[in-house]
């Protein structure tokens, strides 16, 4: 009677029966076909995929890129005045007010909090590599239109329509250099408190990113904010929309100082994720490092 | 209140649900760089913007306006809300879907004679500067569907705005003093001679290239 079904009509007929698939009954598959790295026997041994003779089999190859003696290819080409330095540049891969907006929409984000790169991280939405010398997010302007929230937002890098759109829903933003020991922690916090090590101190912007980051006109976190509030004005009248009234609200005016990393810790503490502590430092020499007033020691 | 304001932040509370119960606490973590040591005077307020308007446009009382031959009041750049009146509509042009659905075009209309935040005596000189744009009723439209977006094209509207008023508002050059007027005078009268001289000579070499019976001729006054 079996033998009446197709492969197909057995199968279906198995996961009929068969419990709904969750994350508590998947498994990898076992890493049985995985070689073994030793080339013993008599399929792994003897010349040990090696061929006969020659420079593959006497590890005598030349370099990587050499070609036998013509000019090889990546002399060939020629350099571009255009990417000069590329491998030293900063680079601030975007998220847009779009994708803010829906995230904050589909409560992937919660606007009632302070909004930095760890919660933008967080949300697997956005994603950065601190080793591509990314050095945060830049917040562009695409959604304008859309964009509703009231947020207090923390960026790296943000374009002047960006800041008018969330100026002009009443809400906060702050552009905020991180160096990239500090951005490792940020982009992921768990993997990070994991590892044992004090929260680091955060460092002051290089000279290159020190103007960007004092001008009021970027809302720099290093700027005046008396200036800032002018520079609010001045971009209402700008883009023609009326800065709301906001009422005094603690958490669109929540700030971290300059040294902070993460909201609520300070640098120098250690987070135990796994008993539920945070270990903090007593030493006052240690304390005086991570508040950035040490003296120097007289000798 | 710029003091707690500048040492407030959150205290995580790991909660065992996993998102972030989050609860507002003043405390004290302060390194050199604090903002209350590098700003002690500022106020971290910065959403209350509510005394600004008053500095770029403070209340007049109606007597305040002087008439129009008298000052010289510069315009500041301030528009108030409200003051224009905008409608936005469809774009013309290429571009598709976009231009065919979306109210990309921006038009801002305002009434120039009702409008006190432009400095009374340029009124008259906007009015007769952009009379292409007025309507009979005294409406200045400026419309703009520059860019793709409306709100950069409501920018564009304003910036012009701006740069209508500014330009009416140059001041006249003073009138020109005696010693000024002599001065232009004797340029002139200078550049004149100097024109009549180059002309007689130029007359002179054209003469000389005559043929000998041609110059006769003149010389006589034939």
């Amino acid at each position: 009677m079996a033998n009446m079904w197709s492969g197909v009509e057995k199968a279906i007929r198995m996961i009929k029966k068969m419990p709904r698939v969750q994350i508590t009954n998947v498994k990898d598959n076992t890493s049985k076909g995985r070689k073994s790295k030793m080339r013993r026997g008599q399929h792994g041994g003897d010349k040990c995929g090696r061929g006969n003779k020659g420079q593959g089999q006497r590890n005598n190859r030349p370099r990587l890129g050499f070609e036998g003696g013509n000019s090889p290819f990546y002399l060939r080409i020629p350099k571009e005045p255009y990417y000069k330095g590329h491998f030293l540049k900063k680079e601030y891969p975007p998220f847009s007010l779009l994708q803010l907006q829906r995230a904050i929409d589909l409560y992937r984000i919660d606007d009632s909090q302070p909004i930095d790169l760890a919660v933008l991280c967080n949300t697997k939405l956005y994603q950065m590599d601190v080793d591509l010398r990314h050095y945060g997010v830049h917040l562009t302007e695409e959604g304008f239109d859309l964009f509703q929230a009231q947020i207090n937002i923390e960026v790296q890098w943000a374009s002047e329509a960006a800041i008018a759109a969330v100026e002009s829903r009443g809400g906060v933003i702050t552009t905020r250099f991180y160096d990239p020991e500090s951005l490792r922690a940020l982009v992921n916090p768990v993997t990070f408190f994991k590892r044992g090590v004090p929260i680091p101190r955060c460092k002051l912007p290089p000279m290159e990113l020190l103007d960007y980051y004092s001008d009021p006109k970027n809302r720099g976190y290093l700027s005046d904010p008396d200036l800032i509030k002018k520079e609010r004005f001045e971009l209402s009248q700008k883009y023609g929309y009326s800065l709301p009234e906001v009422p005094y609200n603690e958490m669109l005016l929540l700030r971290k100082d300059p040294r902070q990393v993460f909201y609520g810790l300070q640098p120098g503490w250690v987070v135990n994720l796994r008993d539920r502590v945070i270990l903090k430092p007593k030493d006052p020499e240690i304390k005086q490092y991570y508040e950035d007033r040490l003296e120097a020691k007289s000798v | 209140m710029f003091s707690t304001v500048a040492r407030c932040f959150l205290r995580i509370s790991l909660s065992s649900r996993g998102d972030a119960g989050i609860t507002v606490r003043k405390a004290g973590y302060k390194s050199r760089y604090s903002y209350d040591t590098l700003y002690p005077k500022s106020d971290f307020n910065v959403t209350d913007t509510r005394e600004l308007s008053k500095e770029y446009y403070p209340p007049k009382e109606p007597s305040q306006e002087l008439p129009e031959t008298e000052t010289q009041e510069e315009f500041n750049g301030y528009i108030p809300e409200g003051s224009l009146e905008f409608k936005y509509t469809l774009s013309g042009g290429p571009g598709g879907q976009h231009v065919n659905k979306v109210n990309s075009k921006v038009q801002a209309k305002f009434h120039i004679n009702s409008a006190d935040w432009i400095p009374a005596w340029i009124r008259p000189r906007l009015k007769e500067m952009e009379k292409s744009n007025i309507t009979k009723d005294g409406y200045l439209l400026v419309s703009s569907d520059k860019t793709r977006k409306q709100y950069l094209n409501k920018a564009d509207c304003l910036e012009r705005i701006r740069k209508m008023i500014w330009t009416a508002g140059v001041p006249d050059p003073p009138p020109p003093s005696e010693a000024e007027i002599m001065k232009k005078l004797i340029k002139q009268m200078k550049a004149n001679e100097v024109r009549i001289a180059e002309k007689r000579s130029q007359s002179l070499k054209k003469r000389n290239k005559a043929s000998a019976s041609v110059r006769f001729i003149q010389k006589k006054g034939f």
